[in-house]
């Protein structure tokens, strides 16, 4: 790898923890979000043994703990091993998360558009506020923020083992990071499906998919069959729509200004270009058949603007707390929307200094 | 270098806007660390483990339910996971209201009970079960209903007889 190229990736990774160095600010991890409650598990898990599935803690114990319990585990695991105290454990989790995102991102962008705009990406995943108050804290969903660029990279790259083992992974990890990974599993299958249609009918081709599509529907499968075979294994049925997040509609509407607010400008202003870049690279590259990269890009933005925007289909749950997922996709258009309006502006100079 | 010069224009302005965002990340998440507990909460735990058994409900805000559980695995009336729990919002209405938001000594003993709580964190800032943030109403003092077992500058401890 080019030295400027390493050099700058330790630039976003120290960027990055700069950030989330205010982890350190006070004198007790943060409380917002329930983080304690993984750390009750944990600590049962360390302290008595067993891990208390049949008992939670919550609201007074004695209901089944239905919460994935990864997190959980791997917070146990760092404490039984190290014998530090849980809370700085958790702080440190933090501290791995915020190395996590930038190198996610980096292999990701990196793998889809070259590396300059894997740079970008690492860079811009520092400027979302949303993603920073989400992977700040020591929760389940830091960790699966931290992992879902990982899990695409290989869903993209069609690795399809060690990506049906992120779908596996992630599923128990954090419920609504696995719904959002299935939702961008499925909706890059949709596209591939599409994609294939547009060649037989428009080509006059032979109707295939391949390999990547066929991984991205699988993934979708594990997550979906992990989240389901999880919640019969605590609860002994598969209704989730019982829940009380989907029971009283957890979640506020979201509109333009509050994605501004959460996404940050730079990111949703680069976003746009990326979306022009990519439908324009879709045109030029159907021929050579390499538009996977754009075609996931897509999906990931498809299936987080669903997740927002789920009150349209009557679901009307979390559609706030998923704008954070719907950034991972504007960051990665954003990184490719950089990178080609540099290319677009060297190009251009270089077109205007031959003509003088 | 000079085919160059556009494109760091471009980066330059790029790096403007973008330190104006993580400044505001930086805003928006700082609010987000504020542990809402108090230091001297978490050392009144000290007497929570000594004087009590493992599972033991305490009548208390989500926030001290939580420090509870993940402490010292005592629990909360609220705090925690609320998606399968029974009748969870008629549970937050009455902590908030019923317990500490209390008209008298009589209706929070009576909602401690009906929630299985055997004593009551009363913590010296307001409280939050759900609904709104709130001074503890001072209706733990009556003696027929409880008795005041621990005390200092962070948190008071009411016994429910």
């Amino acid at each position: 790898m080019d030295r400027r190229v390493l050099l700058l990736l330790a630039g976003a990774l120290l960027l990055s923890l700069y950030t989330h160095s205010m982890i350190f600010q006070e004198w007790h991890m943060p409380t917002y979000g329930n983080t304690m409650i993984h750390v009750a598990s944990a600590r049962n898990l360390v302290e008595h043994g067993y891990y208390p599935l049949e008992n939670d803690y919550s609201y007074g114990g004695g209901i089944p703990n239905l919460y994935v319990p990864v997190y959980r585990f791997t917070l146990a695991e760092a404490v039984f091993l190290t014998g530090a105290d849980y809370d700085l454990i958790s702080r440190l989790l933090v501290v791995l998360f915020a190395l996590l995102v930038p190198l996610g991102f980096f292999l990701l962008a990196r793998a889809a558009f070259g590396e300059w705009a894997g740079l970008a990406a690492a860079f811009l995943a520092s400027l979302v506020p949303e993603l920073l108050i989400y992977t700040v804290r020591p929760l389940p969903q830091a960790m699966g923020l931290a992992l879902l660029p990982v899990a695409f990279y290989l869903m993209m790259t069609g690795k399809r083992g060690p990506a049906l083992a992120a779908a596996f992974i992630i599923s128990l990890v954090h419920q609504e990071a696995a719904v959002f990974l299935v939702g961008v599993a499925a909706a890059f299958f949709g596209l591939k499906l599409l994609e294939a249609a547009l060649r037989w009918a428009v080509d006059k081709e032979k109707f295939s998919l391949d390999g990547t599509a066929l991984t991205a529907l699988g993934c979708a499968a594990v997550g979906t069959v992990t989240y389901f075979a999880w919640h019969f294994f605590v609860m002994g049925n598969l209704d989730i729509l019982s829940l009380a997040q989907f029971q009283h509609h957890e979640g506020n509407f979201v509109d333009f200004s509050l994605l501004v607010l959460k996404t940050g400008k730079v990111v949703l202003a680069l976003s746009v270009v990326g979306v022009i870049a990519c439908a324009w690279a879709i045109y030029e590259k159907w021929k050579p058949r390499k538009i996977n990269a754009e075609l996931f890009a897509f999906g990931i933005a498809l299936a987080g603007l669903g997740a927002i925007k789920n009150d349209v289909f009557g679901m009307r749950v979390f559609m706030d707390r998923f704008i954070v997922f719907f950034d991972l996709g504007l960051i990665l258009l954003a990184a490719y929307g950089l990178a080609a309006a540099l290319r677009l502006v060297v190009s251009l100079q270089k077109k205007i200094e031959k003509k003088t | 270098m000079r085919e160059f010069a556009l494109a760091g224009l471009l980066l330059v302005c790029v790096a403007y806007f973008a330190y104006g965002d993580l400044r505001d990340a930086d805003a928006q998440a700082r609010p987000w660390m504020n542990t809402v507990i108090l230091p001297n909460e978490v050392a009144g735990l000290g007497w929570v483990v000594l004087n009590t058994q493992e599972r033991t409900v305490f009548a208390t805000d989500i926030f001290s339910g939580e420090m509870m559980m993940g402490h010292t695995l005592r629990e909360g009336t609220v705090g925690g996971d609320w998606a399968i729990i029974p009748d969870v919002v008629q549970r937050m209405n009455d902590v908030q209201y019923k317990i500490y938001g209390a008209s008298d000594a009589k209706q929070a003993h009576e909602y401690a009970v009906k929630y299985g709580a055997k004593y009551v964190w009363v913590p010296k800032r307001m409280v939050f079960a759900g609904y709104e943030w709130k001074w503890p109403a001072s209706v733990f003092g009556d003696t027929n209903y409880f008795k005041r077992v621990f005390d200092n500058e962070g948190v008071s401890v009411y016994e429910v007889l």
